[in-house]
């Protein structure tokens, strides 16, 4: 997703030696839908079916989040990241965190 | 893997931004202000255009079994001298209708029952009386004068505006439902379309004596319903401009003074006025 | 009368907890933030970290799971930020210090129940949300819970830290 890093979410990044690690790395970020997207879906629960003003929203607050916890683990010199695990939850009506966390490495 | 502990300087924050967050507050109410306020004037004159097109036969087909919530079935409660009025209110209202531009709706009365002396005016035509203005108003020109006054608002469209706009806001409101001072947004709205406006109060006045003039060629005693009211409440008229009628010496004051300038004959305009003063 | 007593409560109840909100809300909120950039300082040299690897050719001296958890809750002053966010959309920057707060201090929670473990791995974090749902969708609490959870393992070998 970001450039020049390496994510994966696994242990490891395959065909590559990690050569230290930094520790935890994280990024997160709460989004608001708007009066628009909140009518819109309001209108696609009589019919059903996927409510892409919503999917919009959160996959822009999931790359957000993602870049975040980038810049983080660019400061520590890292250039990978491992082991990324993401959580969404709802923290007030009508918004949404999204919290994506991993393990800053480095690798050869 | 070996690990090199490194603090965080610059990106430690960068999940919680201070800086940004000091002026969120501030940016957000501008921006919602700005945003309710335009949508109130543009939606307001939306309404009203769309309002006053609306042509009376139309409102009678939809406004047809209108009941007013709280009106008495029968006229049981009433004692004998309320039902004379309420029966010389019927004739007075056949009367007026049949006058010159007066619009055509089919008219019916409706008490209400409550002690403070009011008349108002709900789409369809129905006009609703309180139990306490049948009880304190004089017939003849005063009582004439509170039909009359109701006739004006129908002719004016008044009564549509009122209930437009209250759709209208009630419906935005719970769209967007904010959070928060949603005790004082609704306040807000309640505040904006209490009632008629001073104006539109003043024009119906006006109509209403061009009807009283027309049916009794003498506008003495028309003003007695702001008189009563103001007696009725007991408090002075600068309190009262939540209510539904607001101001009623001022509006007085204005009837008065519009008598005068058409020069209407008005027998105890001087009597009238004194005691309109004194208060 | 009524009706300007009304008007009064109605706007001064919410302006009232608006400023308290906000006054003590940011004095809690700074003191929190200097306790935990402290306890970050010292406990920097222990890593928590999702990866599941830890050195299998040192001897472990002793392994047990760690968890920390807070339950953090909104003010008045956030919900209304959030709230009038919700016309406008974007992002809430006041719920985003919140949980940032919240995750922070849960880790640090979770490794202060053994700081001196060598490495914590496995670590997962979860958020959920606590607190009544009322009726009316939109006042819902803002109460979140976050706990932090993870493997702590010590080598064999390492000197225990002087505190």
């Amino acid at each position: 997703m970001i450039s020049d890093l390496i994510l994966t979410n696994i242990d490891a990044v395959p065909g590559r030696q990690i050569v230290e690690h930094y520790g935890l790395v994280s990024g997160s970020t709460v989004r608001a839908k708007h009066v628009g997207r909140d009518i819109m879906a309001g209108l696609k629960n009589i019919v059903g079916g996927e409510l892409k003003g919503y999917t919009e929203l959160l996959g822009e607050a999931r790359n957000e989040a993602v870049s975040r916890m980038c810049a983080q683990a660019r400061e520590l010199g890292a250039n990978a990241v491992l082991n990324i695990r993401f959580s969404t939850s709802s923290v007030t009506a009508g918004a949404a965190e999204l919290y994506a966390y991993g393990t800053a490495v480095r690798v050869d | 893997m070996r690990f090199v502990p490194k603090p965080l300087r610059e990106t430690a924050e960068i999940n919680a931004d201070p800086a940004a967050r000091r002026f969120e507050l501030v940016k957000l109410m501008l921006w919602a202000a700005g945003a309710l306020c335009l949508l109130a004037v543009v939606g307001g004159w939306a309404v009203d255009g769309f309002v006053s097109r609306i042509p009376p036969e139309r409102e009678a087909r939809w406004f047809r079994v209108i009941a007013v919530p709280g009106a008495l079935d029968e006229e049981k409660e009433l004692d004998s001298a309320q039902r004379a009025r309420l029966s010389e209110a019927r004739t007075l209202l056949e009367r007026l209708r049949s006058q010159p531009d007066v619009v055509d709706l089919p008219y019916r009365l409706q008490i209400i029952r409550h002690e403070a002396p009011n008349a108002l005016a709900f789409p369809g035509g129905v006009i609703a009386l309180t139990t306490g203005l049948l009880r304190e108003i004089d017939g003849g020109v005063p009582l004439a004068f509170v039909l009359g006054h109701e006739l004006g608002h129908f002719a004016h469209r008044d009564h549509l505006r009122i209930f437009g706009r209250s759709a209208v806001t009630g419906v935005f409101l719970s769209v967007i439902g904010v959070d928060s001072g949603a005790g004082a947004a609704a306040t807000a709205a309640d505040l904006m379309q209490r009632g008629f406006s001073r104006e539109q109060e003043s024009e119906a006045d006006r109509f209403s004596l061009g009807l009283v003039e027309a049916l009794f060629a003498d506008t003495a005693g028309a003003g007695q319903i702001f008189e009563k009211l103001e007696k009725s409440s007991g408090l002075p008229s600068w309190l009262l401009f939540t209510a539904t009628h607001p101001d009623p010496e001022g509006r007085l004051r204005d009837l008065k003074a519009h008598a005068t300038k058409r020069e209407l004959p008005d027998r105890d305009r001087g009597g009238a006025a004194g005691s309109g003063e004194s208060e | 009368m009524a009706d300007l007593i009304g008007l009064i409560l109605n706007l001064g109840v919410p302006l009232a907890m608006i400023a308290v909100a906000l006054v003590s809300g940011r004095m809690i909120e700074s003191r929190h933030y200097r306790s935990i950039r402290e306890r970050e300082a010292t406990l920097l040299r222990l890593p928590a970290i999702p990866s599941r690897a830890w050195d299998g050719a040192r001897e472990v001296a002793e392994a047990r799971m760690v968890t920390g958890s807070v339950v953090v809750s909104s003010d008045y002053f956030r919900s209304l930020l959030a709230g009038l966010r919700n016309l406008i959309g974007g992002s809430v920057r006041s719920f985003e210090t919140l949980l940032d707060r919240g995750r922070r201090e849960a880790v640090l929670r979770m490794k202060e129940q053994f700081p001196e473990a060598d490495v914590i791995v496995n670590v997962r974090i979860e958020t959920s949300t606590i607190g009544q749902q009322t009726a009316s969708r939109r006042q819902q609490l803002g109460t979140v819970e976050l706990i932090a959870y993870g493997t702590a393992i010590r080598y064999v070998g390492t000197p225990p830290p002087s505190l």
